[in-house]
């Protein structure tokens, strides 16, 4: 059974080239342009990894992050952050929020295969 | 022991008090000494006066034929002074005829008198007129002739007088005036207390205020109304208060703008890299995706021109980053987290990635490792290693050797680790060598077009080890440039130094 995830960023290219990524190698891909669209589809479909944009217009990526934890359902969907920064100071608030990963920007569809191959495995072993 | 002020005032008035009305206490008692033993000295004499002519009379009258009735007047005369203690009647050869102590010698009645001679010259000598004697504190003693109705001298009275008077009227003095002065000093004692009080209860209010605006609270107004120095004191301690708080509002404004002002820097560098480099993943992404065919099969000409793309973006994208890089640094500083790290692991994987360059340009590379290890922020010194060489590649001849050697000394018990870097090129001009490590800096117009790029490179990497306390500079030797630098081989130690500093 294909994987459900869900792809949150106002840069409809990004949306565009990360879909198409994704669709290529088998996954089932939806995509958001806002923290609201993006809490609409988590609450109407199963969603297995959300990769969330940390800079969207209104509501910011932390704080969808923060509202999901506040939810019974949606608490233990495992979420990667794309993002354009790299420093450490980024990550340690990440990792308090509950973030699993992080994707930075820029990067290759191999390097994004890769890493949600690694990270899906990984939640295998943890469960 | 440490005084306080209000005990100080304390002791020093009551410390005054009491010398005050010691002296005075002491005074008053000599005065009264004096006044007393004038008074008991004027008694006797008076009395003397009065009683010689009568005495001597009954003595020449009576003596020697009515004795009872001479010493009836001598007792009467006696009763009549209670300081005095014995009449003694001598003639001028000091024979004494008759003396007062029978009455207490129980000697009652004297038949026979034993004639003495009083040999004391005081009293033998040859008087004509009153003479006084004192010994001091305990009697006095007065002679005085007395002269017949023929004016013969026969016989002189000596009175003796007791003092016992005049030393309890002393005790009794001194103790009514040492009385006197303890109720002085309790009572003094009381008035100081409550003055100390009063002036150490404004001292305790000012230093409460003190107090509480050491804590920050500056809204605290002392208020005292005594129309002195204290009242002066708290209105100068109100204005100091008032200056205080406009200057806390002041700063507390400042670091609000400076916080502010530091949010919107670090915001400004979040969208600048999310603006650089969301552009950049599209494109860099899907031109991959297509050289890779993923998208249909592409005939050589076109996978040509997809490369060309790509490369081009790839330096773009290198430049962007170092672009954010440097901008990190000069806002945000640089915040190193220290870890071990095996030096050779990290510049044999630069070294692979820099291959394609290397064998473009058919460069000898070189490496003598004599230090392994390093204890420092192992993705800053990455980045240092990356720039360094990629710097050397770069501007190195075609053909050229690449010298790679590390080593490590001790200097004041700090471990150092040294770096070097040489490439064979034309000799960089010496008053450029410091110049290179400044951002956007290039040896000249020329090379800047012959090599491209911003030539942030030297400057990331010469912010990163001054970040590590250490040190990078630039040398010409005989047709190569050597870059080198130096850092503690553990960056804790250069912690502790700069703490202790």
């Amino acid at each position: 059974m294909s994987k459900n995830i869900l792809i949150v960023d106002d840069e409809e290219d990004i949306l565009d080239f990360v879909g198409r990524v994704l669709k290529d190698a088998g996954y089932t891909v939806f995509t958001a342009h806002d923290v609201n669209e993006g809490l609409a589809i988590l609450n109407s479909h199963k969603i297995d990894l959300l990769l969330l944009d940390i800079m969207l217009p209104g509501i910011d990526g932390w704080q969808m992050i923060k509202m999901m934890r506040t939810s019974e359902a949606l608490k233990n969907i495992p979420v990667a952050m794309l993002t354009a920064r790299v420093d450490a100071q980024d990550k340690v608030i990440g990792l308090k929020e509950g973030a699993v990963d992080y994707i930075c920007k820029p990067f290759t569809a191999d390097q994004l295969l890769q890493r949600i191959q690694q990270l899906f495995k990984y939640l295998e072993q943890t469960k | 022991m440490k005084l306080t002020f209000r005990n100080k005032v304390y002791i020093l008035t009551n410390f005054s008090i009491i010398v005050l009305i010691t002296t005075i206490t002491i005074v008053h008692i000599l005065n009264r000494v004096k006044e007393l033993k004038h008074d008991i000295i004027g008694n006797a004499t008076n009395y003397v006066i009065l009683t010689t002519d009568k005495i001597g009379d009954a003595f020449v009258r009576y003596y020697k034929s009515a004795f009872f009735k001479f010493r009836e007047i001598i007792i009467y005369q006696t009763k009549l002074n209670p300081d005095l203690k014995e009449i003694k009647i001598i003639d001028p050869s000091g024979n004494i005829y008759y003396s007062s102590k029978e009455f207490e010698q129980n000697k009652f009645p004297i038949v026979t008198l034993n004639l003495q001679t009083e040999t004391d010259s005081f009293i033998t000598k040859n008087i004509k007129k009153l003479e006084i004697k004192e010994k001091v504190g305990k009697d006095l003693t007065i002679i005085s002739p007395y002269l017949d109705e023929y004016g013969v001298h026969s016989v002189s009275i000596i009175y003796y007088f007791s003092l016992e008077r005049l030393s309890t009227s002393i005790g009794e003095a001194i103790k009514n005036s040492i009385l006197i002065a303890v109720c002085f000093i309790i009572l003094g004692s009381i008035i100081v207390t409550i003055f100390a009080n009063r002036i150490t209860v404004h001292l305790r209010v000012l230093q409460d205020a003190a107090r509480e605006i050491a804590k920050g609270d500056f809204s605290r107004i002392v208020s005292i109304k005594t129309g002195d120095e204290f009242e002066e004191l708290a209105k100068t301690f109100n204005l100091m208060t008032e200056e205080i708080r406009k200057d806390v509002r002041e700063l507390k404004n400042l670091v609000n703008e400076l916080k502010k002002r530091d949010e919107q820097k670090t915001q400004f560098l979040a969208n600048f890299s999310h603006e650089l480099r969301t552009p950049l993943t599209a494109s860099m992404g899907y031109i991959d995706y297509l050289l890779k065919q993923k998208l249909g099969t592409l005939n050589p000409e076109q996978l040509h021109g997809l490369e060309v793309i790509r490369r081009n973006m790839e330096r773009l994208n290198k430049e962007i980053h170092s672009l954010i890089q440097l901008s990190r640094f000069s806002l945000e500083g640089i915040k190193l987290s220290p870890r071990r790290f095996s030096v050779k692991e990290i510049i044999d994987s630069i070294v692979v990635d820099f291959a394609p360059d290397i064998k473009n340009k058919n460069l000898k590379l070189n490496f003598d490792f004599k230090t392994l290890e390093l204890f420092a922020d192992k993705e800053h010194l990455r980045t240092v290693f990356e720039n360094l060489i990629a710097n050397a590649v770069k501007f190195s001849q075609i053909g050229g050797e690449v010298k790679i050697s590390t080593l490590n000394y001790t200097e004041k018990d700090t471990r150092y680790f040294q770096f070097i870097i040489s490439n064979q090129s034309d000799e960089i001009p010496r008053s450029k060598l410091k110049k290179i490590f400044e951002p956007f800096y290039q040896v000249d117009t020329g090379t800047a077009r012959r090599y491209g790029g911003f030539g942030l490179g030297l400057a990331i990497a010469r912010n990163i080890i001054e970040a590590h306390q250490g040190r990078i500079w630039a040398e010409n030797q005989k047709g190569l440039v050597i870059l080198k630098f130096i850092i503690p081989q553990e960056v804790e130690n250069v912690k502790k130094y700069s703490d202790s500093r």
